[in-house]
């Protein structure tokens, strides 16, 4: 209770009346995940709701690529990071974190019947204290069984480095982007085993498309992973982080982690001891880990049968369906917005594009060097900075500029407009070249013979140029259209929910990557396949003027 | 204010991004010249080849182009290797290894979008040209060497060009196959420092002077391929230009 009283004076302050809002990735099931509807859900979703109930503050969620979470939450466009995130030391540099309301174990996962799929110790639970312990009896066990073996994690994750340490010399060790990858690589056969949060492996082994898995090995738990997961929240954000910090106290001691777990995550992943300052290597004693067996042991083949081959039809036709808990509305939502955004950045890019045409191929020296530099810079650099610039960078900017006239905190450039700005500020760079291209390729000839009759500027440009460039740019300007509609898949970092964003939410939520990703490319080709039958009438018709074709070369 | 220790940390991310660049160069470098056979081949496989085959090249590029490389590349890697025929074929030992892999499904990728570089390239050749060169009595090979594949080439450089530098970016995508070139190092990067900003201005200044290094070579190979257009350009700069 002396917990709640200190979050008086925040309430007290509170944040000028505005909502808090908490950034996760809606597709890290089960910790947070998107329903078929939309909503988010999961231990996290479940569990910041009642503590916003506690603080009595009002929260507001919204889900975001990992990939711009950190750089939002440094823009002041979200306040608080929920994504499962292990506080380390080198992260608390950036970050606050808040106390721990979880600690989980990790363990392997290998090919059922295989000759890893039961590893030494299966079934058990062990304590480590020590990052690196080659030398404890039962790491040593492991180490004779995964000599010479493939072993798959999760790149800079905290078991990667675990890993590496106790095992990197004895086996290969190969980093993956991502937990949902390190599992399909088991599965074919090019890793031997994977190493992974033992409360991601029991969701992820329950799915159809992961049947063949099995956890393998002992639940390795105990001070080695630090002191767990927490919120994560700008470093001056003090009051905040105070008030997390007291309503996650609460809620571990009224039992509500606890029951939000075991619903969850089928484990109770309760940190309850207070986080050691500095536990590493001081051998300490199992820490309690209350109750972590897992329910389906390696041996048992508990994973609920999920769909057989013979329902797998209906399956699909559930998940992609219109019905509740299927996905066809959230799919072709995305595919409205890809099309909205893609069209938008063809716009602003035919604009920017022109005029960069235009400078790179007249005749003053400073306007062709202007040009220039703008090709090369928008096609030179990797297009998701661009999209980071101009969406993170520019609301910094507009920000700092507020707040230096005391306007306090302002919304800062919608994401949808920014990413369409950044689409189109690339998408011009690519336009502009095919223009150039097509003028290049228009015979001298005709334009001199157009000066010589008298045509003025405008006149030549209307008449001679512009319906010879397009007709030569027309292939070229195909592709740029192509590249601009799958460029429209970056602004997922932005949390615009198109294609891409909507395919992988989908695809974590449900642990069926092969079919959203499938589902995810034919929406894209269904689109390109109409821009790209557009294109094909344009050439046929322009090319009516051409007269018979190298094709008869 | 950024200190000694931003600085210090600036140099160690550049250096060890750095040390990814031979990954990246050997993607690239290996995808690009995949990818030009290959469209050589689509290409002249259209616009000559029988209807039906002509017909199959046109879906090959459709669903090249059309897709993102992303998915194609998970598709490739992971979604090949579900199939126990592809496992247990001939073709594991080199699908089994992610640069291949990753140098498979890039070629795969780009040759669509070259094949139709190329081909505009050849419609934009002038008919009177090859008429001309018909009529000094050359033929097939011989004018295909002489006036179309220079011709088309020069028409085909500015797309080209765009192509390549789409390239080398591409390669950014490898690491979601385990290839850990520059991009996925900078990822990796960040994901334990949370520096975000920082390590992207290191990986993108790399990949634009290396964009730079690669526009100008080919602005260079321009201006060697195109003398018609340099007639107005004055003589000094003339000498001056072709001097590399």
């Amino acid at each position: 209770m002396l917990a709640l009283a200190g979050l008086l004076p925040f309430c007290a302050q509170g944040q000028g009346g505005r909502a808090v809002i908490i950034a996760t990735e809606g597709d890290y099931a089960p910790w947070n995940l998107t329903r078929a509807d939309g909503v988010l859900d999961g231990f996290e979703v479940e569990l910041v709701h009642d503590l916003c109930t506690r603080m009595r503050l009002e929260c507001r969620l919204v889900a975001q690529d990992w990939n711009g979470m950190i750089a939002s939450l440094q823009a002041g466009k979200v306040d608080v990071l929920m994504d499962a995130l292990s506080i380390t030391e080198e992260r608390r540099l950036i970050l606050a974190f808040s106390r721990p309301y979880a600690r989980t174990a990790a363990t392997f996962v290998a090919l059922r019947g295989s000759a890893l799929g039961r590893l030494p110790l299966s079934g058990r639970t062990l304590s480590l204290s020590r990052e690196s312990a080659p030398d404890d009896p039962a790491v040593q066990e492991l180490r004779a069984a995964l000599r010479g073996r493939t072993i798959a994690i999760q790149a800079a994750s905290i078991y990667a480095r675990f890993i590496y340490l106790n095992f990197g010399d004895i086996a290969t060790v190969r980093e993956y982007k991502s937990s949902a990858e390190h599992d399909l690589d088991v599965l074919a056969g090019r890793a031997d085993v994977a190493f992974d949060d033992a409360t991601y492996f029991k969701t992820a082994l329950a799915n159809a498309d992961e049947r063949e898995l099995t956890l393998s090995g002992p639940l390795i738990g105990g001070a080695i992973w630090g002191e767990g997961e927490g919120f994560g929240f700008r470093r001056d954000d003090v009051q905040l982080k105070a008030a997390f910090d007291a309503a996650v106290a609460a809620a571990i001691a009224d039992g509500t982690v606890r029951r939000l777990s075991e619903k969850w995550l089928k484990i109770d992943v309760t940190p309850y001891q207070l986080p050691p300052a500095a536990a590493v290597g001081s051998g300490e004693p199992a820490a309690p880990r209350g109750g972590a067996q897992p329910a389906e042991a390696p041996p048992g083949d508990g994973v609920s049968g999920h769909a057989a081959p013979g329902e797998a039809l209906p399956d699909v036709l559930q998940i992609f369906g219109f019905g509740a808990g299927g996905w066809g509305r959230a799919l072709l939502l995305s595919a409205l917005m890809t099309a909205v955004v893609t069209a938008a950045a063809l716009g602003v890019g035919a604009v920017l594009g022109g005029l960069i045409a235009a400078a790179r191929l007249s005749g003053n020296a400073a306007l062709r060097g202007a040009g220039e530099i703008y090709s090369t810079l928008f096609r030179g650099v990797p297009e998701l900075l661009v999209i980071y610039l101009i969406f993170f960078g520019g609301s910094t900017l507009v920000t700092r500029v507020a707040l230096a006239l005391g306007a306090g905190t302002v919304a800062g450039m919608p994401s949808l407009a920014a990413g369409i700005l950044a689409v189109g500020v690339i998408s011009g760079a690519y336009q502009a070249e095919v223009y150039r291209g097509g003028y290049l390729a228009i015979s001298r000839g005709e334009i001199e013979a157009a000066r010589s009759i008298g045509m003025r500027t405008a006149m030549r440009l209307r008449r001679i140029v512009v319906p010879q460039v397009l007709r030569f740019a027309l292939p070229g300007l195909g592709n740029v259209v192509q590249l601009t509609l799958k460029d429209s898949a970056l602004i997922s970092v932005t949390g615009v929910a198109e294609i891409m964003r909507t395919t992988e939410v989908g695809a974590g939520s449900t642990h069926r990557y092969f079919l959203f990703y499938l589902v995810g490319g034919a929406l894209y080709l269904a689109m390109t396949g109409l821009s790209g039958r557009a294109f094909e009438h344009a050439e046929l018709r322009v090319g009516r003027t051409l007269r018979a074709s190298p094709g008869g070369i | 204010m950024p200190s000694a220790g931003e600085f210090g940390f600036l140099a160690a991310t550049l250096g060890e991004l750095l040390a990814a660049l031979p990954v990246t160069l050997g993607l690239f470098l290996a995808s690009i010249a995949l990818g030009g056979v290959l469209a050589a081949g689509l290409t002249w496989v259209r616009l000559r080849g029988a209807p039906w085959i002509a017909r199959l090249v046109r879906a090959y590029v459709f669903v090249f182009r059309g897709s993102p490389l992303l998915i194609q590349m998970f598709l490739v890697f992971y979604g090949l290797a579900q199939f126990p025929a592809v496992r247990h074929g001939m073709l594991w030992p080199v699908l089994r290894n992610p640069f291949a892999c990753a140098v498979i499904a890039l070629a795969l990728c780009t040759a669509a979008y070259t094949a139709e570089i190329f081909r505009g390239a050849l419609l934009a050749v002038p008919v009177q040209q090859i008429e001309a060169g018909r009529a000094c009595g050359m033929s097939g090979w011989l004018l295909l060497r002489r006036i179309i594949a220079p011709l088309a080439l020069r028409q085909a450089l500015p797309a080209y060009s765009t192509e390549i530098v789409l390239m080398v970016k591409s390669t950014s995508l490898a690491s979601l196959v385990t290839v850990w070139e520059v991009t996925g190092v900078a990822l990796r990067i960040i994901s334990t420092t949370y520096k975000t900003l920082e390590v992207f201005m290191c990986a993108a200044a790399i990949y634009l002077l290396l964009n730079f290094a690669i526009l100008r070579l080919i602005a260079v190979l321009e201006y060697r391929l195109s003398p018609q257009l340099r007639a107005a350009a004055p003589a000094a700069r003339r000498a001056g230009a072709a001097a590399p």
